[in-house]
């Protein structure tokens, strides 16, 4: 009997790890039309970044309805993949994607690590890829490649100034770090530790709980008391754990709490209750930035969707533009992916988070960087900003 | 590590450790008396934790929903037994692959009613505040969570000692055969006992889901660690589902403190070794054929 349930358990455990790695396939049915424009987004509508997924699809649909889902007089066709934020998955959905479908340019990409494991297979089938959300930094850097485009942020990106800030206006010296163990929760926190540590300051402590943490007690009680501040980052339903979390344990009253952007996100804000007030955190977007192209982004966002736009929703938004401009600049012949590709580099504009333009040599976003503190205002919590950091003056952009 | 912290890490790990054993109880107490691992078990853990929410959202009541949750999931439970597994009556693997099955079925179920997002269920505004210890802050919840397990632990091992019912039971676990030559239907204990496991799982997920969540895999997720209970609990038994998930919840919650980028993998350390030097588990019934 007991040699039996070790064989079952045996069993089992083998079926866990085949069929949870196996993944599963989509099931679309395709109707042939006269060339339309083919955009595939791969976003995970399952799992902890799924509600990132569907902010990304609304942003991009938002942009679509806004030109009536027509690029230089050619139909936009959108095709939606669940990435399910697991590497194999989407990497099979990818494949759909470009080899049955024929896709012309895949966007979306939320996880950092769903990126990396795309990666290869993108440049060897040469497809134009606009990553809207994974910050992967090695994707535009030494893995880097003329079909990888990023409208989103690099890690590090927006986390590096904040070191600066933190350290000599904050004049906080002592910090512990957490943030979620895999590429993104590392890759940030480096980039915080990075330039938190070239201006002076002390990491105390470091700790890395694994992604999908829905129970962050045995982590928080570990937190030096001794730190003058607690930088985080955490994002989709770890954001909101981890804030209610950090409040339910005393600490909120205790040790300020400072974070990437990602943490007091408008898509997590609504579940966290009073718990984020007094967070300050670096950003390139806040919903209640005071720009024409924002305030109107953010009324016809509350119209479509009865609903604030976010970082993802915007990123989406951005991503959406960038392909339409691309393509109207080509007066819609995309059949030449050089020319594509050179085209997508030259798009600029005036985005809801400020001026937009690619790095000609890394391909990956340039914007300013915003540092916001969270408050209650007519019983609403909002991202107030209160200081910029002009991408000029962000030594983030020196170190490559 | 001071002394408060320690004390506090151990009510995180005892709170965990009461959680699973909701969970553990009724897997143990099915394989002791059915002879099946019940794979479903970990789905009526998480549709407890998506039917509670729903309660919630409705009335406004997290007293209702964990009731509610839990005898739903009962219902539940009574079906699938009644249903499927007694049709497959002494083929035990094959009653395995069938809770198998119906754990991918209720997954996709769950996918179909609420979606791919994570949920969390919020908690009993009288339980959501934070109790001073020795200068750390601890939050009330968990020990509401505390209290709970241990009151039923005890109500279990007084139904299981003390009534008519538990001592068949028990029995069953023991000898089912010398059960049935005493002319007692053993199946209607089935079907009770596999309705109770399904009940104690459902009313899990509702306790644990301000903490846990509600989100497609925590089925798979929660049943690794109950199926590690029960290696290291041993089988068939209460006193070992509640030892047991104690161990697991310390061990989990220190392993976390201790040795934070291999945390995951100090359960199943603790499984191997039990395994080597104690096959039946610390508190498991030794060879009752």
């Amino acid at each position: 009997m007991k040699s039996q349930l070790f064989k079952k358990i045996s069993i089992v455990l083998l079926l866990f790890f085949f069929i949870l790695t196996a993944g599963c396939s989509g099931d679309k049915t395709t109707q042939p039309e006269q060339n339309p424009i083919k955009i595939g987004l791969l976003v995970p509508y399952t799992g902890v970044f799924a509600s990132n997924g569907y902010d990304i699809t609304r942003g991009i649909e938002l942009y679509f309805d806004e030109i009536g889902w027509k690029a230089a007089g050619l139909e936009i066709k959108l095709l939606k993949e669940d990435s399910e934020m697991k590497g194999p998955v989407a990497l099979q959905k990818a494949r759909r994607l470009v080899e049955s479908e024929q896709i012309d340019i895949l966007t979306g990409i939320v996880s950092s690590s769903v990126a990396y494991a795309l990666r290869d297979y993108i440049v060897a089938n040469e497809v134009p890829l606009i990553l809207a959300n994974a910050g992967a930094a090695e994707l535009t850097k030494e893995q880097g490649s003329k079909y990888i485009f990023r409208v989103s942020f690099a890690n590090g990106q927006y986390e590096y100034p904040m070191g600066d800030y933190v350290f000599n206006e904050l004049k906080l010296g002592k910090i512990t770090v957490l943030a979620p163990d895999y590429a993104a929760g590392h890759e940030k926190a480096q980039g915080f530790m990075d330039g938190f540590k070239t201006s002076g300051g002390e990491i105390i402590q470091e700790i890395y709980p694994p992604l999908g943490t829905t129970d962050f007690g045995p982590y928080l009680a570990q937190i030096n008391k001794d730190a003058d501040a607690v930088w985080v980052h955490f994002s989709g339903t770890d954001s909101i754990s981890f804030v209610n979390q950090y409040a339910e344990y005393g600490l909120k009253d205790k040790i300020p709490l400072l974070s990437s952007g990602d943490l007091v996100d408008e898509s997590s804000l609504p579940h966290q209750g009073d718990a984020p007030i007094g967070i300050i955190s670096s950003h390139h977007y806040s919903a209640a930035l005071n720009t024409p192209e924002n305030q109107k982004y953010v009324k016809d966002y509350r119209a479509k969707y009865n609903d604030d736009p976010n970082m993802f929703s915007e990123q989406g938004y951005v991503a959406a533009r960038v392909t339409v401009e691309a393509i109207e600049a080509l007066e819609g012949d995309i059949s030449d992916t050089e020319k594509l590709l050179s085209s997508i580099k030259k798009v600029e504009f005036k985005a809801p988070r400020g001026p937009f333009s690619f790095d000609p040599k890394t391909q990956n976003v340039i914007f300013d960087t915003y540092i916001r503190k969270t408050e209650k205002i007519d019983g609403k919590l909002r991202n107030t900003v209160i200081h910029t950091i002009p991408a000029d003056k962000n030594p983030w952009y020196l170190l490559k | 590590m001071d002394s408060a912290q320690i004390i506090i890490q151990a009510l995180n790990g005892l709170s965990y450790g009461l959680l699973l054993f909701l969970l553990a109880t009724g897997l143990s107490l099915i394989f002791g008396l059915m002879g099946v691992i019940n794979l479903a078990h970990g789905s009526f853990y998480m549709l407890g934790a998506y039917v509670g929410l729903a309660i919630i959202n409705l009335t406004g009541n997290f007293v209702l929903a964990l009731l509610g949750a839990a005898l739903i999931l009962a219902f539940v439970g009574i079906l699938v037994e009644r249903f499927f597994i007694q049709r497959l009556y002494k083929r035990e693997l094959d009653q395995v692959l069938l809770t198998f099955g119906f754990a991918y079925i209720f997954m996709d179920v769950a996918k179909w009613i609420w979606g791919g997002t994570p949920r969390s269920l919020p908690k009993p505004p009288f339980l959501n505040s934070s109790l001073n210890i020795l200068g750390e802050a601890f939050p009330v919840y968990r020990i509401a969570m505390i209290i709970i397990g241990l009151f039923v632990a005890l109500a279990l091992w007084l139904f299981l000692e003390r009534t008519r019912v538990g001592a068949v039971i028990r029995a069953g676990v023991d000898d089912q055969e010398m059960v049935k030559a005493m002319g007692i239907n053993i199946k209607i204990f089935f079907t009770g006992i596999f309705a109770l496991g399904a009940f104690l799982a459902a009313f899990g997920g509702v306790i644990g889901g301000p903490i846990m969540g509600a989100y497609l895999g925590l089925d798979f997720n929660i049943l690794v660690l109950a199926l590690a209970v029960v290696v290291v609990g041993g089988l068939g038994t209460l006193k070992g589902a509640f030892w047991g998930s104690i161990l697991i919840g310390f061990i989990e919650t220190f392993g976390k403190v201790f040795f934070i980028n291999f945390a995951i993998v100090t359960i199943y350390i603790a499984m191997a070794l039990i395994l080597i030097f104690k096959p039946a588990g610390l508190l498991g019934k030794e060879e009752s054929y």
